[in-house]
């Protein structure tokens, strides 16, 4: 059944079969009214520690030809698009130049989380997800700060907030209602067997409405799809198929849809970086685009983080490639925030500027950042989401995210 | 009303099945659980190879890193593949032990236990833990004292990694002075809320910073394994509710004498027989039972096959409905025991079959296997592990499963096997309503009820 062919003949004869349209996801209009607005904040988590320096370069610091040698040779500003008189964007994101242009694209050149010194994936990740500080083991946080928020909003149910694909996102998980689902999922079930099996779901309440929702968005729910976005989503899902992820993460917001977050691996480049970090990044630019495209109009209303859960050393190894560091870049996207700009300084690349000698130095809490985006998306007081979301976080002043 | 037999072998074993035919009541399901079948099998890689290969991926990655050496290469590409295999080995021979045992009762007790003292490996050079951790520390002591396990399982250089306790020094150890290095606290946390006394335990930071300063010295390197570390190790004596533990000489016997009596606290008893009442019971239990089952292994000084006999003895666990959720590999293995695949069929599939017939499924159902998604394990309610992704890939695995089978059964005769007397009508219609048997099997294998324990 991974036949779209065959796929497709047998959404038409599940709809003819009368399979509920009225509990789809993507055709139920929505009343509105009291629900989270209509404002769409995406959080795309770059796991494996993202090199801010690769992607957003600081051709303007005198001091970086002379750390990142191998890396970027002789002439640092040689290859990359020049965005201002001081940064420049890695050339494999060309795809993104029009969105900066559009004022549609920033950049948060250095930033964090409060996560210091042990940079470790595992740790560094927790502590991004779970939005927490200081002593706070990362081990011991069970809900992630997107749910969190979830939980200050109105009217939130099942489908205001996806976590999209296989892997586990802690960002969305805990005590609020939220959706995880893998794009892709597809169930080799017949007509018949459909019918039977949600007829054995509705027997049941502790599963009926999982077992409704399940049968629905692998069923008959995609018949006003275009055929490629449809075609799109068939494929498997892998840690290669960002336009998978994020077609569905648009399909999704088109809908009913508010909030929701992926992430894209890859990040993780001790060796060979000029190459190792072309898949990602175009994994990365994929993502952006394909959600701009997906979501038409309402891209205006829409807001991308991809953050990741720190930055890289300033100084390349000894295998051309950057090993784990503190400070990183954040970047912003969407037709909803003020754009074609970088936010929050520049550090300097001296040696004493840095972190511990090695990293770029962050100078504002990342947390800050996801915190007065919430607050503008969704029109939250600011000492909400300072005192559920992320508890004990100082948000400073706005930095005036979003138009 | 569902017969003895059925209950027992659903709510307490691994389901029904051709296997173990005997009629199961109370008596035959504590009497199944023998100190023997904590045996430890050679399948399962233990923590000192796995310590060993770690090590070995970390010299040769640093060494990769200064200069480029093709036989390096090679080594570390073979070391990962024999951990990428030796992980796949564990997981059938973990998915055989459910899906075949005789009973299945011990077999529950090692996931309820494993989840209560849930740990995992964090990465980086050393792939993996759990299957260790679970086969070193869990099952060898399913049948003894919880004092036994506690030792086990809280000190095991998987746990202690994976709490952060290399990571603690005593403020006024010789290191914490010299070097101004101090406490973490995530061991000493988790022992009092999860392991122990439980959330509602009636402790304070306090106390957890005691605890804290009391477990300094405990250590774990990759070329030592567990060392116990005086020179990290808090000096003086430290008060636990109203109790002195520690001074000099700073031993490892310190820290086993306060398991040991956390093991024996009334919140203890509350706590572990409350949970055990609901992950096989009910969400919500009989206030009776759990009173009964804490009492009992209190009176018996920790003594865990006295706090299942309570379980088992009492009529509050056999009066409520089968209202729990089998979880994933539960179901899977339930799945394979009543479709009478053949035990070779699971322990011989090569790594490739073994991802894509059960590692895949089993994390798209939402328990990826080797992980834990905190220190507090799974969530134990019915609705857990209800979500639609994790209904799908229910269904997509057993409408497989029912197809790869070479002559699936018919499902009319198949829903006897695999739920007896417990079936509803609704689901003896359902089956019989089926276009093929391959898909009526895969119905009653993906229906609420055959999900339900």
């Amino acid at each position: 059944m991974t036949d779209t062919q065959t796929r497709r003949a047998f959404v038409t004869r599940s709809l003819a079969l009368g399979c509920s349209l009225a509990a789809s996801p993507l055709i139920t209009p929505i009343a509105l009214a009291g629900g989270p607005g209509e404002n769409r904040l995406v959080v795309i988590i770059l796991r494996g520690a993202m090199d801010g320096l690769d992607v957003l370069r600081p051709v303007g610091d005198r001091h970086l030809a002379a750390l990142r040698p191998g890396l970027f040779g002789a002439d640092a500003a040689g290859p990359g698009l020049a965005l201002d008189d001081f940064f420049t964007l890695h050339p494999a994101l060309d795809g993104l130049l029009p969105l900066w242009q559009a004022g549609e694209l920033a950049f948060v050149p250095a930033t964090s989380t409060p996560y210091r010194d042990r940079r470790s994936h595992f740790d560094g990740q927790d502590h991004l997800e779970a939005g927490t500080a200081g002593q706070m083991p990362p081990a011991l946080s069970r809900d992630g700060w997107l749910n969190r928020l979830l939980t200050l909003l109105p009217g939130v149910d099942a489908r205001t907030a996806f976590a999209v694909g296989r892997e586990r996102m802690l960002i969305l998980e805990g005590a609020a209602p939220m959706t995880q689902w893998e794009p892709g999922t597809d169930l080799n079930l017949s007509p018949q067997s459909r019918l039977l099996l949600a007829h054995l779901f509705q027997a049941d309440p502790l599963f009926a409405e999982a077992g409704r929702t399940a049968l629905d968005m692998t069923g008959a729910t995609r018949a006003d799809l275009p055929e490629d976005e449809m075609a799109g989503m068939m494929a498997p899902t892998s840690a290669g198929d960002a336009d998978g992820l994020a077609a569905y993460v648009a399909q999704q917001m088109r809908g009913e849809t508010r909030i929701a977050s992926f992430s894209l691996s890859g990040w993780d480049t001790h060796q060979a970086q000029s190459r190792a970090i072309l898949p990602a990044l175009a994994r990365l630019q994929a993502a952006i685009l394909t959600l701009r495209t997906g979501l038409g109009p309402l891209w205006g209303q829409t807001t991308v983080l991809a953050m990741t859960e720190f930055g890289r050393t300033m100084r390349e190894n000894g295998s051309r490639g950057t090993d784990h560091g503190t400070g990183g870049a954040m970047l912003l996207a969407g037709g909803a925030i003020r754009g074609k700009r970088m936010i929050g300084g520049w550090p300097g690349l001296a040696e004493a500027d840095m972190y511990a000698g090695r990293d770029l130095m962050p100078l504002r809490d990342i947390r800050a950042y996801s915190a007065w985006a919430m607050r503008d998306l969704f029109g939250l007081p600011a000492s909400d989401v300072a005192a559920t979301v992320f508890p004990g976080l100082d948000m400073g002043e706005t930095p005036d995210l979003l138009l | 009303m569902i017969s003895t037999h059925t209950l027992a072998a659903i709510r307490f074993g691994t389901g029904l099945g051709p296997v173990g035919r005997t009629a199961l009541d109370g008596a035959i399901l504590w009497d199944s659980l023998r100190p023997e079948s904590g045996g430890y099998d050679p399948s399962i890689i233990p923590w000192d190879t796995r310590r060993a290969r770690a090590l070995e991926r970390r010299d040769v990655q640093r060494a990769l890193r200064d200069a480029e050496d093709p036989a390096l290469s090679a080594r570390l590409q073979e070391l990962n593949r024999m951990d990428r295999d030796d992980t796949f080995t564990e997981l059938r021979t973990n998915m055989a032990r459910l899906a075949f045992a005789p009973v299945g009762f011990f077999e529950r007790l090692v996931r309820f236990w494993a989840n209560h003292f849930a740990a995992q490996s964090r990465g980086g050079v050393l792939r993996a833990g759990r299957a260790t951790q679970i086969e070193e520390a869990i099952r060898p002591n399913i049948t003894g004292s919880f004092q036994q396990m506690l030792r086990a399982a809280a000190l095991h250089p998987v746990m202690l990694l994976y709490l952060d306790q290399n990571a603690s020094v005593g403020p006024f150890s010789r290191v914490g002075r010299r070097r101004g290095r101090g406490l973490n606290e995530n061991l000493a946390r988790e022992l009092l809320e999860l392991h122990t006394l439980g959330a509602s335990g009636g402790y304070t930071q306090e106390d957890v910073t005691q605890v804290a300063r009391l477990l300094t010295g405990l250590a774990v390197s990759l070329e030592d394994g567990f060392t116990f570390e005086p020179r990290i190790a808090e000096p003086g004596l430290l008060e636990v509710f109203g109790k002195r533990y520690g001074g000099r000489p700073m031993t490892l016997d310190h820290i086993i004498e306060l398991l040991d009596d956390l093991a024996l606290r009334p919140e203890t008893a509350q706590h572990l027989a409350s949970k055990l009442a609901q992950h096989f019971v009910s969400d919500s239990p009989d206030p009776q039972l759990v009173a009964h089952m804490s009492a009992s292994y209190l009176h018996s000084g920790g003594d865990l096959m006295v706090l299942y006999r309570a379980m088992l003895e009492h009529p509050g666990a056999w009066d409520a409905p089968l209202s729990k959720t089998r979880a994933p590999s539960e179901m899977m293995a339930a799945a394979i025991r009543a479709m009478e695949v053949p035990r070779d069929m699971v322990t011989d599939l090569t790594s490739r079959q073994t991802r894509f017939f059960l590692a895949h499924p089993m994390e798209a159902m939402g328990e990826p296997f080797e992980q834990v998604p905190s220190p507090a394990g799974y969530g134990d309610s019915a609705a857990f592990w209800v979500t639609p992704q994790g209904l799908a890939a229910r269904i997509d695995w057993a409408m497989e499963l029912a197809q790869r089978v070479p002559e699936a059964p018919d499902p009319r005769e198949f829903v006897d096997i695999a739920m007896a007397d417990a079936a509803s009508d609704t689901l003896r219609r359902a089956a019989s309503g089926a276009e093929t048997r391959a898909q009526g099997v895969g119905l009653i294998l993906s229906a609420p009820e055959f999900n339900r324990r």
